[in-house]
């Protein structure tokens, strides 16, 4: 097996679980005043599944040696991660506020980035890069973008989300008398750690190209984040036991009926 | 200081308050209207007809057979108290109320010294701003009201009304009334849910400690009932209340 065969290997397993983890959490039955932000939770979780889904796709149009559709997906991945971002922001902000109209200018800011990224990709002409050997591997977007708008963008779109991570997490040593919720969001917040840490170690893979190590490295603690997020609502038995929580399917069961009754 | 302590009439608030009111004392009871202050300044002289504490209730507002009518209702029977001289009713204004006769006395000192009143409940004190005093005038006026029932060694209770019927209430009187009291318990709306709740707040009570919590309350067939402090909520003193963090994360987590 090549470390690409594991890596696709591993980014597909990732993928599916992001699939698997939005599904479930899209079923659940929340109360109605909070479906809003408990659908935009599931949908972060369906968009980072897409996001990997689409680095294989990538991946299999390079194997192939097709170019044609990478701008096009390269586009389409940034209005879904900037929609993701936002909707994580979102539930998070609910859950904190109770208030919904406080994301509104979150949402402006998200969009003010978004229209920014890609105003100034289209601008710059962006280029498919088609031959190996060079700087950029086959399959990336060469576009020139100021050195200003990259710093922003990043700052824009990593604070927000390291903001979601920590308020997570003092939340975990908030919550006494709830262990379903504490563990909950003690896997979350891991999981979101993860999730973004991994994305830094792009840098440290690139940096090191010609070792797949880093790259196998990062796709394993994807999936160790997701595997984390599939705990998280569906605990293993024992634990279920041990520290007296309840899985979602137990949950939804039990809001089942509550409702008939 | 009186470390006598005098039964309120609801074993939740006795309990809130550290085992009743000090005797002798004053407290201010302001709410919004409807919220039951006139309820629970009855449930107060309730009290007091049954450990044989005869109370007078002075109302501004109500007709006699109105008052009857309504305490009946709530299973007090008022006319009942008052062949007993456990209990008088004065239906007056402020100008009379105040207004004393030759020898210095007024109405209500009339009225306590015939069945020897221990408690004493006025309602409400919203309408001494209708003698037309300046602002300076009418807090004299009020100070001076409430030491002469100081001197009386009655404990009394006096309702106010707020005119918010919802949201933050910056402002108890425009005059100082909470000031010129020894205890504030506020009555008030919230709203939670989309649900109209009430909330019993001890917002001040001089000379002793007491339960800081905001109390759920219901007005039943009865009277009032407390009950248990909210609960993982706040912004309740903003009238539009929310869950904390921590509750929300039962449903959002």
């Amino acid at each position: 097996m090549t470390s690409n065969t594991l890596i696709t290997g591993i980014q597909v397993l990732t993928a599916a679980l992001f699939f698997v983890i939005g599904g479930m959490l899209l079923k659940r039955k929340a109360k109605s005043r909070y479906a809003r932000p408990t659908i935009f939770f599931a949908l972060w979780w369906v968009i980072v599944g897409i996001t990997k889904g689409k680095t294989i796709l990538d991946s299999i149009l390079v194997e192939y040696e097709y170019y044609g559709l990478h701008i096009g997906l390269f586009y389409l991945n940034a209005v879904l991660v900037f929609a993701g971002f936002f909707f994580l922001l979102y539930y998070t902000l609910v859950l904190f506020t109770g208030n919904e109209k406080i994301t509104i200018p979150f949402g402006v800011f998200f969009l003010a980035l978004l229209v920014l990224l890609l105003a100034f990709v289209a601008a710059s002409g962006p280029v498919v890069i088609t031959e190996a050997g060079g700087d950029l591997a086959p399959g990336t977007i060469d576009c020139e973008i100021p050195n200003w708008v990259t710093t922003l963008l990043l700052l824009g779109m990593l604070l927000p989300q390291i903001g979601v991570c920590v308020a997570l997490y003092v939340l975990f040593f908030k919550l006494k008398g709830q262990p379903t919720q504490r563990y909950r969001v003690f896997l979350i917040s891991t999981s979101l750690f993860l999730w973004f840490g991994s994305g830094l170690l792009v840098s440290f893979a690139e940096s090191a190209r010609g070792s797949d190590a880093w790259l196998i490295i990062k796709e394993l603690i994807s999936l160790f984040a997701g595997m984390l997020i599939y705990f998280a609502y569906n605990p293993p038995a024992f634990i279920k036991k041990k520290h007296n929580i309840i899985g979602l399917a137990d949950e939804n069961t039990v809001q089942a009926v509550q409702a008939e009754e | 200081m009186n470390e006598d302590r005098v039964e309120s009439g609801l074993v939740a608030l006795d309990k809130m308050l550290g085992g009743g009111y000090f005797r002798g004392d004053s407290t201010l009871i302001a709410g919004s209207p409807g919220t039951g202050k006139t309820t629970l300044a009855i449930q107060f002289l309730a009290s007091g007809v049954m450990d044989d504490e005869p109370g007078v209730f002075v109302t501004f507002e109500y007709l006699p057979q109105q008052m009857y009518r309504d305490a009946l209702a709530k299973g007090w029977d008022l006319k009942e108290w008052e062949k007993s001289n456990k209990f008088r009713l004065i239906c007056t204004t402020p100008e009379v109320l105040i207004a004393e006769d030759e020898k210095g006395n007024t109405l209500l000192d009339e009225a306590i010294k015939e069945i020897k009143a221990k408690r004493i409940v006025i309602d409400s004190l919203a309408h001494f701003e209708f003698l037309g005093l300046s602002q300076s005038e009418l807090r004299g006026t009020i100070a001076g009201f409430m030491n002469h029932l100081k001197l009386k060694e009655v404990t009394t209770l006096v309702t106010h009304e707020i005119p918010e019927i919802i949201g933050p209430v910056m402002r108890i009187s425009d005059f100082g009334f909470e000031f010129l009291v020894d205890n504030v318990i506020i009555l008030r709306y919230v709203e939670m849910e989309a649900e109209l709740k009430k909330a019993f707040i001890i917002l001040k009570f001089r000379g002793g400690d007491h339960d800081r919590k905001l109390h759920e309350y219901i007005t039943t067939k009865t009277g009032i009932e407390i009950e248990n402090p909210f609960q993982n909520v706040e912004g309740i003193t903003s009238g539009a209340s929310r869950k904390t963090a921590t509750q929300r994360a039962k449903d959002l987590i």
